[in-house]
């Protein structure tokens, strides 16, 4: 019988552990995978004008882990890469300038898939568009044309009871840059879908942005626009507090004071966005004319309009062709949702690309190796992490060259700037701020690359 | 145990030959019927291992018609037994209970019944669930041995025990919500409140869950949280999953009968360890002497915690149970049991403490339930009365739940609580504390909410049994009469300090809610009969239940259920090699759920529509102003109590060594309880900051009075220096929807349980269960829903206008573009047990395989075709491909009709409203900007798969149970759920990705348990 027994149990055990173990053997006598290397080769595909040029840089980005390379071309504008397995995006900007204008040369491409069947043949075609700035006529000294994000505090501040982040105080500054006054009216604002860049974005398939060779953007949930028919003088700015547009600072001794009859402010409570949290009523000194209208989508249930405080990709953009913004949404044909579960909630806009006037492509700081671009190559072909809920702030970095060509900015500019947040600052040592307060007029750097034209700032420009 | 006595009589097999007519007579002219002398049966119950008598044992005979308690020496006696064939259980706790068979006779000598004693010593011990092979429908029996080798927390462990059930993936109690169970069903996502409709009985006493009332944004309706019953005192575990006597009601869904610990026993401690909880237990039965009875102590502490590496958020459960029973009259034969329970939990759950949480910021949800009943069981043995059971129990429940959570604003907020109509402007607290808008200045503040919940029920019964036999029929006739009053004792949801109740808020005391009483009767026959090996179990019942509803327009509420089941047995060749016993079942029943207090008594609901905005100013306050909408929740006077139809057939064969059971059921919910919205038009003005603009009175000086009728905005001149001005204003036209509860479509489960059980194998000591159920469940609503995007805006600024008419949507909600879910799965479990009596092991080996997993959503419409695919996924009409054939598609939801604000009475057909707008939307604006509005109301798939059927590939897990007894003083139980911690891929065939089981909810996760057991 204790024979039986004792031959019972070691029958059984056999068969547990024979079942154990295949499983736990398996990572013990599974050799290292061997490190295989593939070759990728990138060529710039010039517009017709424009010839193939050596030492232009080409940046190659692993789309899964964030890893990025760099290479620079040859003459014949092929810059090579050597990478392991992966999928990746490649982008290049180049500027190149004539007697009347400068030229923004920017591109991208993505899905670029390697595996073991690479073959390198075809290399990877990089088709750059080309924006014309115009330079300068005499006496005047800014090469560029047109309004531009300054400044895009979005990240909010520690409250003053340690709780963590107030963040319903996102701004962002829109700045003339060019010699021209430029009209408001009917300038607006919104942001790409996926909300975040390291979230779900159901535009972006196999690899790559379904509205890449489209002509638009999404604007997710509508639109936010200035009806106004107030003009901005060059190297002026206007403020828009994108939620509430008060004082925060006797509360929140970190956050922005809005109480200003300058400002302007995202409130429209009749559209839907009647959520008094994010949206209180805005300070008493500033102007209704200077209240901007929301488009708020068919479908948004979301009583509050607010902002990615991490990673958004943030673009202005304004109507052409007498087209209206507000029949151009009320059209089915030029929505579409972003939403996995068929929720209407989730609109967007298709903002034809044409109508951008500038757009800011932001990542996580410490997401960016999941994160993805949803600006196409033609607004920005870069990005610029960031890190909030401490006050930091995403500031246009500064043209030295165009900048201290103006005769009258002579002794005004500031220079050892020091604001910048760790490794990321202003590369031309301008402190913007300090100089304009000096009197300056500044020209702030555009060439599409957000990578390039923007820095993490410290502080918000409008703290004190 | 057979007693082969004397030849059945002449007489007898007269009877047997009418057997017809004595059936119908049974049911018509049972009370009438007299009865012959008959003998006395008598016995001792004795310890099969020391041959000493047993006192205190439970002897029944039958189904319990007749019964008795043996004394002092472990006699008993049953005078006046009818002649013929008895089935004699003996129960005593300690023990197992042995069924003997018996034929009765005018000399019928003593019987000796002997027990073995309860451990695994024995040749036979199970620890799976037992199919109950004597009951006319399906329920499965659980008993101790098979919870102590589970080693279960929550009351819900017990179903992982069911054929095809899997292991609970909830691994602790600390969740921040309830736990719940239910029966044949996949509760995650199914239609008709499955967990509602569950009832569960601990030791006879129904556990009530009709007076709640959901947390806001809850549509679903939720049975008793499991988490406050305790478990280590259960002593059985009794699942009926198919129909249920007509004793029962309140339910659609199955029932669970827990049964705790009751007679003498030595002191029992236990201590359990788990990753996530720690539990210990003391258990003591203590014999008060000859004629003291038997009374029964235990408690229990439970501490669960959410995640081991941040020990702080937590639930507890401290329970102590007293169960006193003693029996009278043992000896005249016409016993009198009286049996008195009281158990309380107190405990819940709590996140106070956890550094990661602000200072003083917490969740606490009390879990305290106070249960106490008393029970008096007599058998008069009366002509016409055999036995008589009364029960009067009460139930209480504190789920008083408290949040408290900082806040800060740098802007005032206006909060509105008025429960009136009108416009009210916001009013400081020290001003007005009882303003219907109350001003919060900016700042820091901490808000505690509470919730206050205190269900209490309390319930009596009355039931008779008439028990009969006419040669080879046994009939018990059942009659009963119940009373359920059920009140909430609770404030419902308040803020210790109501300077800073958040906008929205308006106190519901629960206890305002008048006490809701159910009165049931049911009448029950149960006639078994029988020749040789073939017997006849027949069930026949009716029940009635009526509800008065007091301050409800429902007001006083019937309805009947009728239930029928039957079992045959075939064959019974207990020496025959292979087919032993054949037997069939099958049942008809309807069943009930009464509402609880959320369906009766729906609380009213308001919309806060932003009046007047004045500027912020410098300190931060605003006096904002409201338009208070009240919703009253309407009536409706259709409204049909939730019920369920159930269909039921099985087969129980015992082959060889080897047993096999199996069940088809089919499972109708009918009129299950879902809202709905109706809207309303209606105006109101709203004043924006521009018409302040032109004011000439300072901004500090400024007084602000609303008309609360007319909504006409003041400002006056606190200093009296300037007249008042009237403020502009703009009429803004919208829609009030009122929720209403409604029947929604009737839908089914379906599917097929069995259990196999292969014997044992004597060289290895070791049985093979095979269990495995296929279920299949498909809900599809076509419930009218009407849906308006109240929050947006049309083109020209004005709200939205029109309202959608759905077919179906969400079962929990409102409008959607999938009216239904169709899922079907199939799993099996083998469990492979080696018992090795020598050594006092047993040890199982479990494998719990999914080995089909279906789900896919549906759009569908009896009245015609729902949804429909479009070529890209912006498009608005049909591509001419089918909606879903399971192919990539998008896919849109017209409304069947839409309605406006002008007419709301007029229902136009969507579609080709739609279709004659966009083809005329180039040469006419109107019908542009209906185009363009209309198309608001479609409802569409994102992703071209969202129709597509998901099939995931099989998956399994492992695990493993060991209990060892130490002698008899101790008892180790250890097992580890998914051992080998299975991270395998499975296919999902919707979008053709893979899918690592690890961490999902395919599988339990990994986690082991530890449990001694000491017996001083």
């Amino acid at each position: 019988m204790k024979k039986t027994t004792i031959k019972s149990i070691l029958l059984y055990a056999a068969a547990l552990v024979g079942l154990a173990v295949p499983t736990a053997c398996e990572d013990e006598i599974t050799p290292p995978p061997e490190v295989k290397t593939f070759t990728v080769s990138v060529q710039l595909v010039y517009p017709d004008g424009f010839a193939p040029a050596a030492d232009v840089r080409v940046v190659l980005r692993n789309i899964a882990t964030g890893a990025v390379d760099e290479a620079f071309t040859d003459a014949d504008g092929v810059a090579a890469f050597v990478v392991i397995a992966g999928i990746f995006e490649a982008t290049a900007s180049e500027e190149r300038a004539d007697a009347l204008y400068r030229y923004l040369l920017n591109g991208a491409a993505g899905n670029i898939v390697v595996t073991e069947a690479w073959t390198n043949d075809p290399p990877v075609d990089i088709t750059l568009t080309v924006t014309p700035v115009a330079k300068p006529s005499e006496g005047d000294a800014s090469p560029y044309g047109k309004l531009v994000i300054k400044e895009l505090y979005i990240g909010g501040c520690q409250k003053d009871d340690g709780s963590g982040a107030f963040q319903r105080d996102p701004y962002i500054v829109l700045y003339n840059n060019s010699t021209q006054p430029a009209a408001l009216e009917g300038v607006a604002f919104s942001t790409c879908f996926a909300h975040n860049a390291h979230g779900t974005n159901y535009f972006f398939v196999d690899n790559a942005l379904i509205y890449a060779a489209d002509n638009w953007l999404p604007a997710s949930y509508g639109a936010w626009y200035i009806p106004g028919r107030d003009t901005l003088a060059p190297g002026e700015q206007i403020v828009i507090a994108m939620n509430a547009a008060i004082d925060h600072t006797g509360v929140y001794s970190n956050s922005i004071n809005f109480a200003s009859p300058d400002y302007y402010v995202a409130y429209h409570p009749e559209s839907g966005y009647s959520n008094t949290t994010y949206h209180p009523a805005p300070s008493e000194v500033i102007p209704t004319s200077h209240y901007l209208r929301a488009i708020r989508l068919a479908g948004v249930t979301a009583n509050a309009w607010t902002f990615s405080v991490n990673s958004p990709a943030f673009f202005i953009f304004l109507p052409r062709d007498n087209v209206s913004l507000i029949d151009f949404s009320a059209a089915p044909e030029n929505i579409i949702l972003h939403s996995s579960t068929g929720s209407a909630s989730q609109g967007a806009i298709k903002v034809p690309r044409t109508w951008v006037i500038d757009g800011i492509e932001v990542f996580q700081e410490d997401r960016i190796a999941d994160s993805k671009k949803r600006m196409t190559a033609d607004i920005d072909v870069g990005y610029i992490p960031f890190t909030n809920s401490y006050g930091h702030t995403l500031y246009r970095n500064v043209d030295k060259a165009a900048t201290e060509a103006i005769l009258g900015n002579a002794g005004k500019i500031v220079y050892d700037y020091a604001l910048g947040w760790e490794e990321s600052t202003d590369p031309s040592g301008i402190d913007a701020e300090a100089s304009i307060r000096n009197g300056a007029h500044i020209i702030y750097k555009d060439s599409n690359n957000a990578s390039n034209d923007f820095h993490q700032r410290s502080r918000a420009s409008l703290r004190p | 145990m057979v007693i082969p006595l004397h030849p059945i009589s002449k007489n007898e097999r007269t009877t047997l030959k009418n057997t017809r007519l004595i059936i119908i007579g049974l049911l018509l002219l049972a009370p009438g019927a007299s009865r012959a002398a008959a003998p006395v049966l008598r016995g001792t119950v004795i310890d099969a291992r020391t041959q000493s008598p047993v006192p205190g044992a439970a002897v029944a005979v039958g189904a319990g018609e007749r019964w008795t308690v043996t004394d002092d020496a472990g006699v008993f006696r049953l005078p006046n037994m009818a002649p013929g064939a008895v089935r004699i259980t003996v129960a005593c706790l300690g023990y197992v209970k042995k069924t003997v068979d018996a034929v009765v006779a005018d000399t019928l000598p003593e019987v000796v019944v002997a027990l073995e004693q309860d451990n695994l010593r024995l040749a036979d011990v199970v620890i799976t669930a037992q199919p109950d092979r004597d009951g006319a429908t399906s329920s499965y029996i659980i008993d101790r041995a098979s919870l102590e080798h589970l080693q279960m927390l929550n009351i819900a462990d017990a179903l992982s025990l069911l054929p095809g059930a899997q292991t609970n993936h909830t691994q602790h109690l600390a969740t921040n919500g309830a736990q719940h169970l239910a029966v044949r069903s996949n509760i995650a996502s199914e239609d008709g409140n499955p967990t509602f409709g569950t009832g569960i009985e601990v030791d006879g006493v129904r556990l009530a869950h009709n007076a709640t009332f959901n947390a806001d944004g809850e549509t679903r309706l939720y049975g008793v949280d499991t988490r406050t019953v305790a478990t280590a005192n259960v002593a059985s575990i009794e699942v009926v999953t198919g129909i249920p006597s007509v004793q029962y009601g309140d339910l659609t869904n199955g029932l669970v009968k827990v049964q705790t610990i009751s007679g003498a026993s030595p002191l029992q401690a236990t201590a359990a360890t788990k990753p996530h909880t720690r539990h210990a237990a003391l258990g003591k039965g203590f014999a008060l002497g000859r004629r003291g009875g038997v009374l029964n102590v235990s408690a229990e502490h439970t501490l669960s915690i959410a995640d081991p590496a941040s020990p702080y958020t937590s639930y507890v459960r401290n329970s102590v149970q007293g169960r006193y029973k003693n029996t009278f009259n043992k000896r005249r034969g016409r016993p009198l049991t009286l049996e008195a329970g009281v158990a309380a939990t107190v405990g819940g759950y709590h996140s106070a403490g956890d550094p990661d949480a602000f200072v003083d910021t917490y969740t606490k949800a009390r879990g305290n339930t106070l249960r106490a009943h008393v029970r008096a069981a007599f058998l008069p043995d009366f002509a016409w009365l055999t036995n008589l059971e009364g029960q009067f129990s009460i139930n209480y429940a504190d789920e008083r739940r408290e949040a408290r959570t900082n806040k800060s604003n740098s802007a005032s907020i206006a909060a509105a609580h008025g429960t009136e109509e009108g416009y009210f402007v916001a009013t400081r607290y020290d001003t007005d504390p009882a303003a219907a808008v109350i001003l919060i200045p900016p700042g820091y503040w901490y808000q505690t909410a509470i919730t206050d919940s205190r269900p209490v029920t309390f319930a009596g019964h009355l039931k008779g049994y008439w028990t009969r036999r006419w040669g080879a029929v046994r009939n018990t006739l059942l009659a009963g009469v119940e009373l359920t009053g059920e009140r909430n004792a609770g404030a419902g949801l308040y803020y210790d300090d109501r300077r800073y109740a958040p906008s929205g808020w308006r106190p519901y005391r629960f206890a305002a809610v008048p006490t809701l009483y159910h009165t049931a009767w049911y009448v029950e026959n149960k006639m078994r009969w029988g020749l040789g090996g073939t017997q006849w179990l027949f069930v026949a019942g009716v029940r009635g239940d009526a509800t008065a509803v007091d301050a409800s327009l429902y007001g006083a509420v019937a309805a009947l259920s009728p239930r029928f089941s039957l079992r045959y047995r075939i064959i019974e060749r207990p020496q025959a090699m292979w087919l032993r016993s054949l037997t069939l079942t099958g049942g008809w029943g309807k069943a009930v759920k009464l509402p609880s207090f959320e369906v009766l008594y729906p609380r009213a609901s308001y919309r806060d529509l932003l009046a007047f905005a004045p500027g912020t100013m410098a300190d931060g306050t605003s006096f904002t102003a409201y338009y208070i909408s009240p919703h009253t929740a309407q009536h409706n006077p259709a409204l049909r109590w939730q019920q369920s139809r159930q269909w039921e057939v099985g087969l129980e064969a015992k082959i060889g060594q080897g047993a096999v059971t199996i069940a088809y059921f089919y499972h109708l919910t009918r009129d299950p309880y879902r809202y709905t919205d109706v809207y309303t038009p209606f105006s109101y003005k709203f004043t924006g900051q521009e018409a302040l603009e032109q004011s000439t009175i300072a901004s500090v000086n400024r007084n602000y009075v609303i008309d609360r009728t007319t909504g006409v905005v003041t400002v006056i001149d606190r200093t009296g220096a300037l007249p008042s001005e009237a403020l502009a204003y703009r009429e803004r036209r919208t829609f009030k929807s009122n929720e209403v509860m409604t029947n929604g479509t009737p839908f089914a489960r379906q599917g097929v349980e069995w259990v196999i059980d292969f014997g044992k194998i004597p060289l290895l000591h070791t049985s093979v269960r095979f269990d495995g159920q296929y279920y299949r469940y498909r809900s599809l609503d076509e419930t009218l829903l009407a849906y308006s995007p109240t929050a947006q805006t049309m083109a020209d600024g004005n709200p939205y206008k029109y309202v959608g008419y759905y077919v179906g949507g969400s079962s929990s909600g409102g409008a959607a573009v999938s009216n239904g879910r169709e899922t079907r799965r199939l799993t099996a479990n083998l469990t492979v047990t080696t018992h090795l009596p020598a050594i006092r092991l047993i040890l199982s080996l479990r494998v719990e395989s999914t080995l089909y997993n279906y789900s896919r959503y549906l759009s569908a419409y009896s009245g015609g075709g729902r949804g429909f695919a479009v070529e890209h996924e912006t498009d608005n009409f049909p591509s001419g491909n089918p909606a879903t054939d399971n192919t990539d598609r998008y896919v849109v939801v017209y409304p069947l009709y839409y309605s406006s604000y002008d007419d709301m009475t007029t229902l136009v057909p969507f579609a080709e409203a739609y279709a004659a707008a966009f083809a005329a939307r180039e040469h006419d604006p109107a019908a542009r900007a209906l185009y363009n509005e209309l198309s608001k109301l479609l409802l569409r798939t994102n992703t071209n798969y969202y129709f597509n059927a998901d099939r995931l590939s099989a998956c399994y897990s492992l695990s493993l149970s060991v209990t060892k007894e130490l002698g008899d003083v101790a008892t180790l139980a250890f097992s580890a759920t998914n051992f080998t911690n299975n991270a395998q891929q499975v296919r999902s065939s919707a979008r053709g990705t893979q899918i690592s089981v690890y961490g999902s909810t395919y599988i339990p996760k990994f986690y082991y348990s530890l449990t001694l057991k000491v017996k001083l």
